[in-house]
């Protein structure tokens, strides 16, 4: 039982930066590797502007300025070669991905950063312990999941969003306003991944890796959470989550790793197209 | 483009070329052993981790190698000769120290080679033995040196049998008889924590139970939550600060209020700031606040950065090698790779003058004195692998937010596994 | 000081990484296989290598064999591995494959870490032996291996280049460009896809894994990170997918500029700076090639009959799933 707490705290956090990554995939049809530093960024910038002026302000404007940089590398660096297609994408994400971590360590240093917050002490709440701090992380991902949600189901921009996902050429036709989608996903995926960074960086400590550790299990959660509605993703993230720390209860904690990619592989073995996936794509099976 | 069938051929005749250059008769090598000598400078290089996984501890061991060089050539360098220092990145990882040696050695000259991490120790160890190059490492514990070294690799900071063994002795002594062990994947950490439970559990009547952690989780409550179903009444964290941090804070999240015996590198000023510091007890070589040598060193070090010395960064550490490789150099009387190595050992331990500084230890030689230099993490007394003798081992706590050093203690040896 | 040996293991790495930027490109770049999983294979041809011909007497127990017997199993196992991981995974396209070939890789590493027993975990296995180190001089022998990787790296060139212009390779090639025409036209699709990904592995395990544990000297388990997988792929991008020469000219490029960020002379304080310097180099040239010269340096065309991909995106589809999957 605890273990499924500790699970849905892990996967929260992996639902909230997945989120963004599967948004760009979804409307931009590439894999954002350099997602993990937009995550590692936001932690960065989190931690050295919550010791000037505070968490709340600090994580504010993180989020705020690693929005903006995002739609600006969306334009300035993703837009020109859109034409050439998901390759092409893919790997400028993965120059991004290095030139972003290289002005991590050369702006920030080298040194392990903490984020001066404390979580509190665990609480008995009848068979589980939580500590305060981790039931307002849990809330903090559970409010911004459900706010886009929202977003993505209930407003306007979220129908332009989701037009756009399904079909782009259809959705310019209609007259939606496609380059105006492309920058807001840009902004609402970095701002996402900041956020990310930030409760990641919270909950644990802040290095230069910190990135690169985080995007595999990112892209694992969004492959299995299929090309679908994004409570798919949200659902893979908080399974893959649940398994990974209830797996410590069945097996060697030293698997602990193994199991996400174990998993990833059974579904999409036996379902291609991933767990939750509702329109099943061409290319996902000969 | 034209079809061709291979720029192969072309490859091939390029190596050959290459090979042939690199005959015997090539006059950069010089005829003994070690680098080639143009009479110039000295060059004393620094081969460690500057970006990867080890990077959050280059910046101070730099700073440290800096302030050696400064106070050689402030006092007149080696053999009447400067001392340049040149500070190379192995990448934290095998290949980067492969490149990195191959640019710290032919290409900037360097005579002898500090820092060494343990993962270039065991990538270079065949190669640095051929070529002669007197090697130090500073925060290398790997017990693949317990017996390889002495010849021209030597180490100033404890091996991990001995970290690990004073851990189960510190359990031990305290009376507690059941162990939690939290310990991080990798070799630096599991090397000294296998020691320690193979120590602790050889005694009759005592539980170890173990949880393997990976680097770069997001968190892990479920593994301290394991390791806490045990009910121990001693635990024991064998992890770097990454993710050490992490389960400090979740044990205090747990409200479990029993020792925490933590590994060295977790002897940062980070970890002070946990709530449950005051349960974190570590041992050391911890630096001998009292010695002239510390002293200065400190002084300078708090002017060049800002922060105290720290024995979990191993600063002091990598500043005594470089002072150490200096008064070798100086007393082979030349800069020839086995004749340096073969005065390491003596320069560093007992007996002879105790010097505490590199212009002692410079005046002494040249009065025709044997020395021993005391360094500032520690007298740097070696044995004949090129180990630190006995460590003095101190116990360290945290009180009014820093690691302060409490009893000290020495190794039982009767802990150590009889093979 | 003489800066040959130097640039002599610059030069062994990048041909290291350049023999497997060639075999990817047989499987991404002619089969169509977008494997971001050749970081796993090289991991198993490794210790595969070293497992097979280490010494029964070292820390890491191995069974003693000569070189070329410990090539040879590393070739035949890595080529299993690669056969029993493509089985399943081969019927998975475009970023499905992609992200299943990235997790096979990273539970390779894991179960490497793991079986501390067989393989010495993180300990990892020391002191290998280079072939013909005993017969020259320590300083000479950057440039011996050099020239084993030189004869390697033409084996390789040879065996794709073969490849390439075989009826196989025509088949790899059609069922990227077409599938359901091929299929039609009776071709064995699948059976030629999963036996070039176990062929690649077979060669990998051959002759790119032992000329590279030659270079380490030393296995550990990390060495064997998406890092290699991403460096590999990005020296493949730079050179030209496609092309048959492309990998290998885009490896070296990017190693040899990423080595030579070395050279610049600057304060020790700032090494850290200057060591950032290299990924930043890597990311740029890899945004900017793909920016102005995305078929990179080499392309395809002209090394085969094939029209240039048209910028314009096709009234069929978007031309990167076009590409992506196939």
């Amino acid at each position: 039982m605890q273990n499924i707490v500790f699970g849905l705290i892990t996967g929260s956090l992996l639902a909230v930066a997945t989120a963004g990554f599967a948004l760009l995939r979804n409307t931009e049809r590439f894999l954002h590797i350099a997602h993990g530093q937009f995550i590692a960024l936001g932690a960065f910038l989190g931690v050295v502007l919550t010791a000037q002026v505070g968490l709340l302000l600090g994580a504010l404007v993180t989020i705020a300025v690693v929005a903006g940089l995002g739609a600006l590398c969306g334009a300035v660096l993703f837009d020109p070669v859109k034409a050439q297609g998901g390759n092409v994408l893919l790997f400028t994400s993965i120059g991004l991905a290095w030139v972003i971590y290289a002005l991590l360590i050369a702006g920030f240093g080298t040194q392990v950063r903490i984020f001066e917050v404390s979580l509190g002490r665990g609480r008995d709440l009848g068979p589980i312990s939580v500590a305060p701090g981790e039931l307002v992380i849990l809330a903090v991902a559970a409010l911004v999941i459900l706010g886009l949600w929202l977003l993505l189901n209930r407003t306007g921009l979220g129908r332009s969003i989701r037009a756009v996902a399904s079909n782009r050429e259809l959705a310019q036709v209609r007259g939606v306003p496609v380059v105006m989608v492309t920058r807001v996903v840009w902004a609402l995926s970095s701002g996402l991944a900041a956020l990310a960074g930030i409760l990641l960086g919270i909950l644990g400590t802040v290095t230069t890796e910190l990135g690169w550790s985080n995007i595999l299990l990112v892209l694992a959660a969004a492959v299995l959470g299929g090309t679908g509605n994004i409570l798919g993703v949200i659902a893979a993230s908080l399974v893959l989550g649940v398994v990974m720390d209830a797996s410590a209860l069945v097996i060697d904690t030293a698997y602990r790793p193994v199991v996400a990619f174990v998993i990833l592989i059974v579904v999409l073995v036996l379902r291609p197209e991933g767990l939750f996936s509702v329109a099943r794509r061409r290319e996902m099976v000969a | 483009m034209a079809r061709r069938t291979a720029p192969a051929p072309a490859l091939v005749a390029a190596a050959l070329l290459l090979s042939a250059c690199a005959q015997p008769g090539d006059s950069s090598a010089a005829s003994g052993g070690g680098q080639a000598d143009d009479g110039g400078d000295i060059v004393f290089g620094q081969l460690l981790g500057i970006t990867g996984d080890y990077a959050s501890f280059s910046p101070p061991a730099i700073s440290a190698a800096e302030i050696a060089i400064e106070e050689i050539n402030e006092a007149g360098g080696v053999l009447g000769r400067e001392v340049t220092f040149v500070a190379e990145d192995a990448r934290s990882t095998v290949d980067g120290a492969i490149a990195g040696y191959q640019k710290t050695v032919s290409v900037d000259g360097a005579q002898v080679l500090g820092s060494l991490e343990s993962d270039s120790i065991v990538a270079l160890f065949d190669t640095i033995t051929d070529q002669q190059l007197p090697t130090m490492c500073s925060s290398c514990g790997t017990t693949f040196l317990d017996e390889n070294g002495g010849e021209y690799f030597f180490r100033v900071t404890a091996s991990d049998s001995d970290s690990g063994l004073i851990a189960a002795q510190l359990a031990r002594d305290s009376g507690f008889t059941n162990m939690a062990m939290i310990v991080q994947n990798t070799e630096g950490a599991s090397g000294p924590a296998e020691v320690a439970e193979t120590a602790f559990s050889g005694i009759e009547g005592n539980e170890v139970s173990q949880v393997t952690i990976e680097p770069g989780a997001s968190s892990y409550s479920a593994e301290v939550d394991q390791a806490l179903s045990a009910q121990p009444d001693v635990i024991y964290v064998g992890a770097g600060i990454e993710a050490g941090l992490p389960v400090l804070r979740e044990i205090d999240r747990r409200g479990y209020d029993v020792p925490i015996i933590v590994s060295p590198d977790l002897i940062l000023d980070e970890t002070t700031t946990v709530p449950n510091a005051d349960q974190l007890v570590a041992s050391l070589t911890a630096f001998d606040t009292e010695s002239p040598t510390y002293e200065s060193f400190a002084e300078r070090f708090r002017a060049e950065t800002g922060d105290e010395p720290s024995p979990g960064l191993y600063d002091a550490n990598a500043y005594d090698q470089y002072i150490l490789f200096a008064l070798a150099m100086q007393a082979a009387g030349s800069t020839d790779g086995s004749d340096v190595a073969g005065q390491i050992i003596d320069v560093a331990s007992a007996p002879g003058t105790k010097v505490y500084s590199y212009a002692e230890g410079l005046e002494a030689l040249e009065n025709g004195e044997d020395i021993d230099f005391e360094g500032a993490s520690s007298s740097l007394d070696m044995n004949e692998t090129g180990n630190l003798l006995s460590p003095q081992l101190s116990i360290l706590r945290v009180t009014d937010g820093a690691w302060t050093p409490t009893e000290s203690v020495e190794i039982d040896a009767s802990l150590r596994p009889s093979n | 000081m003489s800066s040959l040996p130097f640039w002599a293991t610059v030069l062994t790495f990048a041909l290291v990484i350049g023999m497997a930027a060639l075999l990817l490109n047989v499987e991404a770049g002619w089969g169509g296989m977008w494997d971001l999983g050749i970081a796993g294979q090289v991991a198993v041809g490794a210790y595969a290598y070293a497992l097979l011909s280490g010494a029964p007497d070292a820390t890491v127990p191995g069974l003693g064999l000569p070189f070329w017997a410990g090539m040879l199993g590393a070739g035949a196992i890595t080529a299993l591995v690669a056969l029993l991981i493509g089985w399943p995974t081969l019927r998975l396209r475009g970023e499905y494959f992609l992200i299943t070939t990235f997790a096979f890789a990273e539970i390779i590493r894991q179960v490497i870490v793991i079986q501390r027993g067989l393989t010495g975990g993180t300990f990892g296995i020391t002191r290998i032996q280079r072939p013909l180190a005993e017969y020259f001089v320590p300083s000479a022998y950057p440039f011996v291996l050099l020239g084993l990787a030189a004869v390697a790296t033409a084996l390789v060139y040879l065996i794709c280049h073969r490849v390439s212009s075989s009826t196989y390779g025509l088949t790899l090639r059609a069922a990227r460009d077409n599938e359901p025409l091929a299929r039609s036209m009776g071709k064995a699709v699948d059976r030629v896809r999963i036996a070039t990904y176990s062929f690649v592995g077979g060669v990998i395990g051959l002759l790119v894994a032992p000329v590279y544990v030659w270079f380490l000297g030393a296995l550990v388990p990390s060495t064997f990170s998406s890092h290699l997988t991403f460096l590999i792929w990005t020296g493949l991008v730079i050179g030209g997918i496609g092309s048959r020469v492309g990998g290998l000219i885009g490896a070296t490029v990017l190693v040899v500029v990423s080595e030579a960020v070395r050279l610049i002379d600057v304060d020790p304080e700032h090494a850290s700076r200057l060591a950032a310097f290299q990924p930043f180099l890597v990311g740029v040239l890899l945004i900017v090639l793909l920016r102005w010269r995305p078929a990179g340096l080499l392309s395809e065309r002209g090394a085969f009959d094939r029209p240039a991909p048209s910028p314009r995106p096709r009234a069929s589809a978007d031309p990167a799933r076009e590409a992506v999957s196939a």
